[in-house]
């Protein structure tokens, strides 16, 4: 009886711990490549230049063609608009820089296609950029708008400029002015 | 041998904190006995650090991949070479790097005897072995680089294959190496903050280090430009992504610095200002391990989510506020009496003016980088501040700090003494007036381009002028060339101009980047994309098909391409994909493209493989004008560094 006990025992001992060894080795096997993610997507390689590519992360953004529209942009206008948008999969970079340069992204390309449908429907830049906007949020801007808060990303170096300029002006007096009290001639 | 390292490491802490803590009490009490303690602490923390590190760096190659370090970075293929480097390309490694840099420079700078004052010297080796505990408890305590894997996998997960690159050699080493440096500016800083010194002598001191950070910072960052502009998917030569904002960051202080001292350390003015500035440095290049190691600011640089990142947090805000707190209550600048005359139209004014542009254009690197963080306190979304933020904003600095270093030029040290000034600044900015001329005659339409482009002409002829008034000064006397050229490099600021013209140089190549263009196509082989290049040249790539090969670790598809422009052949180009694979030949990591770049002064040619399918290849070509020069203009920069290194020897003050 106890010989039974024990083997059973040992038999549910020795089978938990192949599962508890071989789970990790396939987890990590079965992805192919180790791509950077845990099971939450969230980065855990400690190495530099990996990203989480969220192919997901793509949004539709369609306006119905302007009746009778010409598109108002020529090639380097649409390579100019699709540098001010964010590429959403991740890389950080324009949606332009990531679909010439990241071929395994999918949602850059996608989000060119947009881009090109609203331009040949006849809307400008800065209605497409507002429907992105709508669509993604402010994130999907590769810059800050100038309205609202967004405002002081603009103007702070505009008061460090003016602050410098002030600094550098009263510090160099200063110096004519102890120069001239030492007797220099300044 | 683990067991070595680890214990190393855990001697290295208590050595680091006694060399700290010795020679602080050495200055205040007036102790040598206690100073030179620490001092030896120092070295046994060095050594016992490089025992860590070389530990460590064993692991690796031998793929101990029981070791958590060894086994999230190598694979039993890698090539020894890049095992050898996975000691810099993860977050634990890199920090142990960087602490055995740290120690190194605290050796070398407390083992000089500098004409401060051996009390001064005490707190300088206080000051950066307290830094130096800082770091090796972050490695200790919270990156545990020797940690054991809970169980032995059948391989290591492997090394990114974009860093398996020559650069990787290079790289990563100068910017750790250029930040660990700057610890000695900052110590300089804080032991005369604290013993309230009013003498300068410390000034030329700091003024040789922070050089040799700057210099080195600035290779490293030139370097990784080039890296990133040949390697897909790294969004060309600068993505303002954190961690390379960071560095920038701690080199644009570095450089404010160098030029606050260039007034500072002539005249009796603006110790305080340079003080301040030789502490920001380091507090730059801990910021800069920060955004490597936090998951505040979304960065392809950053390491893994560890809890390194909030005790890098701490340090940094610690250290910000002790500079600040040091900055205020300094006493280092009081002395006003004693000043020579400085003229408001004086070289001495230009240099400060520098100075004071080159810590703006930082703070607005600094607050572009840290912007996203607030909108999102305030406002709770999320914002991206990229490259179209920064080119706005600092275009026009940018063409503020070429015309100061152009009317630098142009002036006399102290402004009185040259009768020319007025006919050079004429000069300068005639040469710039018909510069702008000839780029809006030949169509040029973006005023950004025109006017940085013409100011970086200015600064070239300001240099220009002032290095041949330099060799007529020095000119070829009875002893021959070398012995004048050795003159001409030792006479003041010489370095400086060199380094200048190097910035104008790269404010020229950068200014190339809009005009850029790619064309893309499918090829059988035998066929051509044909494409005009930026200057109206046409240009052939004929596909002379595809192979599949093995090479090493990684399995190849590469595409070879007959390129012509015009009727001449000007060369093959190889493009491929290559996708890693594990000792079991197992795939890892994304396959990643590798571009052929052929370069030229006007432009570069590049050729990326974007897919493939049997014989059928799809490329893309990209024009690239006056890339070249930003690459010759970096040389020029760090040239410029070394020359003033060099002739550093010399840097006690003259009066001339």
């Amino acid at each position: 009886m106890t010989g039974r006990r024990e083997f059973l025992l040992r038999a549910c001992g020795g089978a938990s711990l192949l599962t508890a060894l071989v789970r990790p080795v396939r987890a990590q096997q079965s992805s192919g490549a180790f791509r950077a993610v845990d099971s939450a997507g969230v980065r855990n390689a400690d190495t530099t230049n990996t990203f989480v590519m969220n192919q997901d992360a793509y949004v539709p953004v369609h306006m119905p063609p302007r009746s009778g529209a010409a598109p108002r942009l020529d090639g380097a206008g649409v390579i100019a608009l699709e540098r001010r948008i964010r590429c959403q999969c991740g890389c950080t970079l324009d949606v332009y820089e990531c679909r010439t340069s990241l071929y395994s992204c999918e949602v850059a390309p996608a989000m060119h296609r947009d881009v090109l449908e609203l331009v040949a429907g006849g809307y400008s830049a800065e209605e497409i950029m507002d429907e992105f906007t709508n669509a993604y949020g402010s994130g999907v801007l590769m810059a800050p708008s100038a309205e609202g808060f967004d405002l002081l990303a603009w103007t702070a170096p505009v008061v460090a400029v003016a602050i410098a300029a002030v600094a550098t002006a009263v510090e160099v007096r200063r110096w004519r002015a102890a120069a001239r009290g030492t007797g220099g001639d300044a | 041998m683990t067991l070595l390292g680890e214990l190393a490491l855990w001697l290295a802490l208590p050595m680091a904190v006694w060399a700290s803590a010795a020679s602080f009490a050495g200055a205040s009490l007036r102790r040598d006995e206690l100073a030179a303690s620490g001092r030896r602490a120092l070295r046994v923390a060095f050594a016992a650090l490089v025992l860590a590190a070389f530990a460590l760096a064993w692991a690796l190659v031998k793929r101990d991949v029981s070791i958590a370090y060894v086994a999230s970075h190598v694979t039993g293929n890698l090539p020894t070479p890049f095992a050898l480097a996975a000691l810099w390309s993860g977050g634990a490694g890199s920090l142990l790097l960087t602490a055995v840099f740290l120690a190194l420079a605290g050796v070398i700078a407390s083992a000089r005897s500098t004409p401060t004052g051996p009390g001064h010297q005490m707190r300088v080796t206080g000051a950066i072995a307290a830094a130096l505990s800082t770091i090796v408890a972050v490695v200790a305590f919270s990156s545990h680089p020797f940690a054991r894997e809970a169980w032995l996998p059948p391989d290591g997960r492997g090394m990114n294959p974009q860093l398996q690159h020559p650069a990787m050699f290079v790289h990563p080493l100068l910017l750790l190496a250029g930040g660990a440096i700057t610890v000695v500016p900052f110590a300089q800083g804080v032991a005369a903050s604290l013993a309230r010194t009013p003498d300068t002598a410390w000034l030329s001191s700091v003024r040789r280090w922070a050089l040799l950070a700057w210099l080195t910072l600035g290779a490293g960052i030139a370097l990784g430009m080039r890296w990133a502009y040949a390697e897909l998917g790294w969004g060309g030569v600068w993505r303002w992504d954190p961690v390379q904002n960071a560095a920038l960051l701690t080199w644009l202080a570095l450089a404010a610095a160098l030029h606050a001292s260039a007034v500072s350390l002539w005249h009796g003015v603006l110790r305080r200002w340079t003080s301040a500035l030789a502490m920001a440095p380091f507090v730059c290049a801990l910021f800069a391990s920060w955004t490597a190691r936090s998951d505040l600011l979304p960065s392809v640089h950053a390491f893994a989510r560890t809890p390194d990142g909030i005790w890098m947090t701490a340090i940094v805000a610690a250290a910000a506020m002790l500079v600040v707190y040091l900055a205020i209550r300094g006493r280092s600048g009081a002395s006003r009496g004693a000043l020579e005359p400085i003229a408001a139209a004086s070289r001495e004014s230009a240099a400060f003016a520098g100075s004071a542009m080159l810590a703006t254009i930082g703070f607005v690197v600094l607050w572009g980088t840290l912007y996203p963080l607030l909108a999102e306190w305030v406002s709770g979304e999320r914002v991206t501040v990229g490259a179209p933020y920064f080119a706005t904003v600092l275009t026009p600095l940018t063409a503020l700090a070429l015309a100061a270093m152009s009317a630098g030029a142009a002036l006399a040290w102290r402004g009185g003494s040259r009768s020319d000034a007025w006919w050079r600044l004429l000069f300068v900015f005639a040469v710039a007036a018909s510069v702008a001329a000839v780029l809006a005659i030949a169509g040029v339409r973006l005023v950004g381009v025109v006017v940085s482009v013409s100011l970086a002409a200015a600064v070239l002829a300001g240099a220009a002028v002032e290095l041949a008034a330099m060799l007529r000064r020095h000119g070829v006397g009875a002893d021959g060339a070398t012995a004048s050229m050795r003159r001409v490099a030792r006479a003041r600021a010489v370095g400086a101009f060199v380094a200048h013209a190097g910035v104008a140089v790269v404010v020229i190549g950068l200014a190339g980047l809009p005009f850029a263009s790619q064309r893309v196509a499918t090829l059988e082989p035998g066929d051509a994309l044909e494409a005009a290049d930026p200057f109206g040249d046409g240009w052939r790539f004929v596909s002379q098909g595809v192979s599949l090969y093995d090479a090493g670790n990684q399995r190849v598809a590469a595409v070879a391409l007959d390129v012509w422009r015009g009727q001449r052949r000007v060369g093959l180009m190889r493009t491929s994909k290559r996708q890693s694979v594990d000792a079991q030949g197992n795939d890892v990591f994304e396959p990643q493209t590798e571009v052929a770049v052929l370069s030229s002064p006007a432009l570069d040619a590049l050729v990326a493989l974007v897919s493939l399918e049997r014989e059928t290849a799809t490329i893309r070509v990209w024009f690239r004008p006056m890339t070249f020069w930003i690459w010759i203009g970096a040389a020029l920069v760090v040239g410029g560094g070394i020359v003033s290194l060099l002739a550093g020897a010399r840097l006690v003050p003259e009066r001339a």
